[in-house]
């Protein structure tokens, strides 16, 4: 980053995004990883993401372009991060597909970051926390803190093959599928519980499981 | 970039320290009692 340039902020800028939950089927300590939604990507863990340039392999430190469609890109807030979600669960209804093991949190933003009408395109990204996992068979979004869920693993060839290259990742590393408490019934396969599942995102990348704003709105009514 | 919608503008963030949490939590070493007993 250009040190001869004027920072207009000190802190970081909070956004809302989705991850897609991957893990180690092998039941290794804290096993499972955050992966990025739309690139074979896995966030790496302690560290912070830094956007690369698609097109040249290279990376944009100093140099992040205003109209590369790269970026690490974020909602400015959960209300817009929902209505995507509304949208592409519409779309899934239509194709019957959704990207498994789909996660809804905050994204701590710095660096260069392209403002945009409704989100953000960053150079540097963390994860901060996560609050609401998507259903794979009911495409509900649920709460994370308060609701029961529990992971399998992708099973390959039952044709949900969405932005997955195989070969991006390491050979023990399977997408996860997450299932709420009203569906969970409809399973007999079932590789990590709730508890299981939080308590390895949270050690491995140090972040915080928060109430949804949509549970506390409720709540609050 | 129709999910974010039109750029608006560049902004630059310099935190005065990255938000990554640290790589060990530090926990408090228990300290053995002969120790204990031989600083007193």
């Amino acid at each position: 980053m250009g040190k001869s340039l004027v920072p207009d902020y000190i802190t970081p800028i909070t956004g809302w995004r989705f991850w897609r939950i991957f893990g180690n089927k092998s039941k290794t300590a804290d096993p499972l990883w955050l992966g990025s939604i739309v690139r074979s990507q896995l966030w790496p863990p302690k560290e912070r993401l830094e956007a690369e340039c698609g097109e040249s392999g290279s990376s944009h430190t100093g140099s992040l372009k205003v109209y590369c469609k790269w970026g690490i890109s974020a909602y400015k807030s959960f209300q817009y991060a929902l209505e995507d979600f509304n949208e592409r669960v519409a779309k899934a209804r239509q194709r019957l597909g959704f990207e498994p093991g789909t996660v809804l949190g905050k994204v701590k933003l710095w660096g260069k970051i392209h403002q945009h009408q409704y989100g953000y395109r960053a150079q540097f990204a963390y994860p901060f926390s996560l609050v609401s996992g998507v259903c794979i068979n009911c495409l509900r979004l649920f709460d994370l803190k308060s609701e029961d869920f529990i992971l399998r693993y992708f099973t390959f060839g039952s044709g949900w093959l969405f932005h997955y290259n195989k070969e991006n990742f390491p050979p023990e590393i399977f997408p996860g599928e997450l299932m709420c408490s009203r569906c969970i019934d409809w399973i007999a396969e079932v590789d990590l519980e709730r508890d299981e599942v939080l308590s390895s995102l949270e050690k491995k990348y140090g972040i915080e499981i928060e109430e949804s704003p949509l549970l506390s709105s409720i709540l609050n009514k | 970039m129709s999910r974010i919608g039109e750029y608006e503008k560049t902004i630059i963030v310099e935190p005065l320290e990255e938000p990554i949490p640290t790589k060990e939590i530090p926990k408090e070493v228990p300290v053995p009692l002969k120790k204990l007993k031989k600083n007193l």
